[in-house]
């Protein structure tokens, strides 16, 4: 009888011990499926969203539906006198007179790390400006350029530049895209 | 081969039986009657294991009980209590019993009471006859006693009936004699036997019998036993017709060829021997298994289950594990496959970066000059809008106007405000439109309205 009770206990022992470490296996392995299955989703998800993107890309490539690149010096300093010049020369051609602040180019974080694209910051204040139609054709042209507006004031202060309509704004530049 | 064993109180019998269609053949008869038979039935054992497939054991008769008891008709479990106090109370607790249920018998009142035919063993016997198959690969599958098996030759050869029937096996030293009625056992004794030789006219033989008889007679009052079965060695004609003289019961001769066959010269059967072979272990009601065989099995039956159990267990997680550790290898391959494409599609975007930030821009960009319209348009005739300011912030477009509204009065001018305001909420391109404050100056209406894009 003892014996018998031993080897119960023992089994009873055993299979306990078996079935905590077994669970724990077992719940081990599902928490990393259902990580994993997770990680798919969010991977099949960004896949697709790269091949929408890919699509709209080609699709642009192909129209020829792409914006004008402003010419960029080697030398960074050259490279930010030429764009302030060709920003106030653009704005003179429009009829208007301003004020244009261009900061140091730097790495952008608006795009993934995928593709390399740096921005240049800049603010623009216009002095003047005669109609709203001039004011409206402005912004039409910044529409050929990769300009990213990021403020908009008229009569506002929310932009540190002299002017009635100020703009905050950043240039994407995309190398070898010139 | 069966071998049946028969151990008789100075000697053993052994009968080996093969079963050849349905019928049984004996293959060897013997009997070990030296000095020391159990260390000749130990090498004989030895010698003849390998041709074994079955032994069946029948014990002494000296240390066995056979006793029919009356039982009230009781559930089972205090049945059986019942049934173990009787014989606790006859002989004792030495004793491992086995009981067959006779049938019911009228009680006193309208009771119904159960009449029961026991027949026990005494456990050191049954043990020390266990002890002697220690060493043979094959153990007994049953041990019974003598009476018991007898039972199931006599009712093979149909002698059994409502006339008590002793069975007599004429042996040297010892003459066994037991008592049926119908499924009964109920006498059974062992006599010391004088040698032909001393006795020639068989007269001291006659005499243990017929006193047994006479006991049997003052033991059941009205009933006689008018048949002898005579088997045995020494039960010859002469015997048979002293017996018959002598007790005035007709003698009915052992045919035991009628049910089992003998092979080549004619060879002795011994009776216990082929009531053994006759038994089905399954359904046998006295069958015994010695306490410490009941252990072992017992023993061997908890590790098979807990074995059994165990493995079962290791299977199933084993089963598990194994499906889940394949389900991730699948998808590891699957996330695997996906980032592989995703690279690719990531190369080649590297190489669209222009058409990117076009993209980029169009999207993220609202429509600047359909703003400004509907920034004028919503304003009445008497408001002015002193300053517009319109920024991108985590990723939503917010925008605040200050204007002046010049109305006839104060009320009007109010009025003035909550129209902008309405036409704000009126316009699809604004949304979350408030009034941020509004300040009287003098009949005029300073006031401030944030929104957003609806983008």
């Amino acid at each position: 009888m003892r014996k018998e009770k031993l080897i119960i206990v023992g089994s009873v022992f055993l299979i306990l011990l078996l079935l905590f470490l077994g669970v724990k296996r077992i719940r081990s392995l599902q928490v990393q499926i259902t990580e994993q299955k997770e990680s798919v989703e969010k991977s099949s998800q960004r896949l697709e969203h790269l091949r929408q993107l890919e699509q709209s890309l080609e699709l642009r490539r192909e129209t020829g539906r792409v914006l004008c690149q402003i010419p960029q010096a080697e030398d960074p300093i050259a490279s930010k006198v030429l764009m302030g010049k060709f920003i106030k020369s653009f704005l003179s051609r429009l009829g208007l007179e301003a004020e244009v602040k261009v900061e140091n180019e730097r790495k952008s974080k608006d795009f993934p790390d995928v593709v390399t694209i740096s921005e240049v910051p800049m603010r623009i204040g216009i002095k003047n400006y005669s109609s709203y139609d001039q004011l409206m054709n402005l912004l039409k042209e910044f529409r050929n350029f990769p300009f990213m507006i990021e403020i908009l004031t008229i009569g506002g202060t929310d932009v540190a530049i002299p002017g009635i309509l100020r703009i905050q704004l950043k240039y994407y530049a995309v190398p070898g895209g010139a | 081969m069966i071998l049946c064993i028969d151990f008789a109180s100075k000697k053993i019998k052994i009968a080996g039986f093969k079963r050849e269609k349905g019928s049984l053949k004996l293959i060897e008869s013997l009997e070990l009657s030296t000095s020391d038979p159990e260390a000749a039935f130990g090498e004989y054992l030895n010698r003849i294991s390998k041709e074994i497939d079955e032994i069946r054991v029948s014990g002494a008769l000296e240390s066995t009980f056979h006793r029919i008891f009356t039982i009230p008709d009781l559930k089972k479990k205090v049945f059986t209590q019942a049934l173990e106090a009787e014989v606790t109370k006859a002989f004792g607790k030495e004793h491992q019993f086995k009981y067959r249920d006779l049938g019911e018998v009228p009680g006193p009142g309208n009771k119904i009471n159960r009449k029961i035919m026991t027949a026990g063993i005494k456990r050191s016997a049954l043990e020390a006859l266990s002890q002697m198959f220690a060493d043979s690969p094959i153990k007994p599958s049953m041990f019974t006693t003598y009476p018991a098996s007898l039972h199931a030759l006599a009712r093979k050869l149909q002698l059994l009936t409502q006339e008590p029937l002793a069975f007599l096996e004429l042996d040297s030293p010892t003459t066994r004699i037991v008592i049926f009625k119908e499924d009964e056992i109920r006498v059974a004794r062992e006599v010391n036997v004088i040698p032909e030789e001393k006795d020639p006219d068989r007269s001291a033989l006659a005499k243990d019998i017929y006193r047994t008889l006479l006991f049997y007679t003052e033991t059941y009052p009205n009933e006689m036993v008018t048949r002898l079965v005579l088997a045995g060695n020494s039960s010859s004609s002469k015997t048979a017709n002293i017996l018959a003289e002598k007790t005035g019961a007709e003698i009915v001769p052992f045919s035991p060829e009628t049910i089992a066959q003998t092979e080549g010269e004619t060879q002795d059967v011994p009776p216990a021997c082929l009531s053994l072979a006759l038994l089905d272990p399954g359904h046998f009601d006295f069958a015994f298994v010695p306490l410490s065989v009941q252990r072992k099995t017992k023993i061997r039956k908890t590790v098979t289950l807990s074995f059994s159990v165990t493995l079962g267990i290791i299977l199933i997680l084993a089963l598990a594990v194994s499906r889940l550790s394949m389900n991730l290898k699948n998808l590891n391959v699957y996330q695997g496959g996906i980032q592989g494409e995703i690279r690719m599609k990531e190369d080649r975007l590297k190489e669209l970066g222009l058409e990117f930030v076009s993209h980029s821009i169009e999207t993220s960009q609202p429509p600047w000059s359909e703003i400004l319209l509907e920034t004028a348009a919503v304003a009445p005739s008497g408001v002015v809008f002193e300053s517009f300011v319109l920024k991108k912030l985590k990723n939503r477009w917010q925008g605040e106007i200050v204007g002046l509204a010049d109305g006839s009065d104060e009320i009007s001018s109010l009025l003035l405000v909550e129209k902008v305001q309405n036409n704000f909420n009126k316009s699809p391109l604004f949304t979350q439109v408030r009034l941020v404050e509004k300040e009287l100056q003098g009949h005029k209406v300073e006031f401030k309205i944030g929104y957003q894009l609806d983008m």
